[in-house]
């Protein structure tokens, strides 16, 4: 791999540490990790300043553009006030060009909301799990009810808005292996978003995921291949990112998602209270797993010194997977090894091939099928 | 991002891989409309290296 400074492609930011909703399955609050619960709730003017001024410094540092998130928690539990003063602040120091998004759970979406997302060049994915007996399996408020028709309302004023067209960036949803895929691609077809992209639910070696009944079992590969049929048997399909990036590797182009192929990404977290992280998935792997061992603030240390440093470069290199198995594996640059995360195992950290190895190897051996009868083989 | 690490392990992948140059061939002919889509996406980043860090949707974490 090249020496030179690592560039960043994503910066995610924390801008709220209390969601108004409880999934079961959240790797934020429900796996382990509790720096949620000593976060300041929602991000201060300050810390807003300071981030709005590295990204500003970046933007001049860095070759290439990078993608801003807001994430958290919830992030539009920050409010109208807050959030019109942030995206304000970061629209004035990242070029138009540079992608500014919310990642949300739909429910708090207000006409108000999309104007100012409009005005600044914002745009908003929603989590959805699939249809009401699906997602309030798991998306769940504080009392246990289901969402469902709370997202549903934010989504159906999401498509509403004059500027949807820029402003509806997609639909992401968490995958249960139980459920039949075939049904799950039809709902989302009926929701017509631009595009979806699905997530295996968490889990490691020593915590399997969800659903998941050992190593060698396929269930989320198996629950693949059957959306990739329905999906690849449409003829009038919307686009499933993770989908395209596996079918995108095997025809000999590169990726957008980190955890499949090998091309390597740059990305941090920015917390609610200015600390700056590894990815923040990583939390589901044990307490504390996603801070550097020293401590990094973005109101006092620039990115680039970050980006410059030993145990940045050690966090960049993690997204390659070191086990034997991955190594001489032939399908690792469709895989990449998965995500760093889900190779977690007590007794030797993250030196194993993804717990999802069956099923990713399941996925591609079908993938290859299907390619093969269109012609697309050597 | 990261071509050297791209470029050697490529050479290592030979087993019934789909070919390399997929992209290559007319998408027009291929019956499929996902993979006529993906044929044309991967053509055109490779002639123009623009925009690769550009995540077009659902950008979070993964």
């Amino acid at each position: 791999m090249s020496r030179k400074q690592v560039e960043l492609d994503t910066v995610l930011v924390k801008v709220a540490s209390r969601c108004n909703i409880d999934c079961k399955y959240c790797y934020v609050y429900h796996l382990g990790d509790d720096s949620w619960s000593r976060m300041d709730k929602l991000m201060s003017i300050e810390t807003m300043d300071a981030i709005s001024s590295s990204f500003a410094e970046l933007v001049l540092e860095q070759e290439k553009g990078f993608s801003v998130v807001l994430h958290g928690g919830e992030p539009l539990l920050l409010g109208y006030t807050r959030l019109r003063y942030f995206l304000s602040k970061l629209r004035a120091a990242l070029p138009k060009n540079f992608p500014i998004s919310i990642q949300t759970n739909g429910i708090l979406i207000t006409e108000k909301i999309l104007d100012l997302c409009s005005e600044f060049h914002t745009s908003i994915a929603v989590s959805i799990d699939g249809p009401e007996h699906v997602h309030n399996k798991s998306r769940i408020d504080h009392r246990g009810r289901g969402t469902f028709q709370d997202v549903i309302n934010g989504i159906d004023k999401l498509q509403a808005h004059i500027d949807s067209e820029f402003l509806f960036a997609g639909l992401l949803a968490v995958i249960d292996p139980k459920t039949e895929p075939l049904e799950i691609y039809k709902f989302f077809k009926r929701l017509n978003p631009p595009s979806i992209d699905f997530l295996f639910k968490d889990g490691n070696h020593t915590n399997l995921p969800p659903g998941k009944l050992s190593i060698e079992s396929t269930e989320y590969g198996a629950w693949m291949v059957g959306l990739l049929d329905s999906y690849l048997d449409d003829s009038d399909p919307i686009p499933i990112r993770v989908l395209d990036d596996m079918l995108k590797v095997l025809l000999g182009g590169d990726v957008s998602k980190e955890g499949i192929g090998i091309t390597n990404f740059g990305i941090v977290i920015i917390d609610t209270d200015g600390s700056i992280t590894k990815n923040d998935t990583l939390k589901s792997a044990f307490n504390g797993a996603d801070r550097f061992a020293n401590t990094w603030r973005i109101q006092e240390h620039h990115l680039s010194r970050l980006l410059r440093s030993s145990e940045f470069r050690k966090y960049h290199e993690m997204q390659r997977p070191t086990s034997a198995k991955c190594i001489k594996c032939p399908e690792l640059n469709i895989c990449g090894g998965g995500m760093t995360v889900h190779r977690w195992r007590k007794d030797n950290a993250y030196n194993n091939p993804s717990v999802f190895c069956a099923d990713q190897l399941h996925l591609i051996q079908h993938m290859r099928k299907r390619l093969k009868s269109f012609g697309l083989s050597e | 991002m990261s071509s050297d690490f791209i470029n050697n392990k490529s050479n290592d992948d030979e087993k019934d891989k789909v070919s390399p140059e997929s992209y290559a061939v007319d998408p027009s002919t291929i019956p499929n409309p996902v993979l006529q889509r993906l044929i044309q996406e991967v053509r055109h980043e490779k002639q123009n290296k623009v925009a690769s860090y550009n995540r077009l949707h659902n950008r979070h974490n993964r």
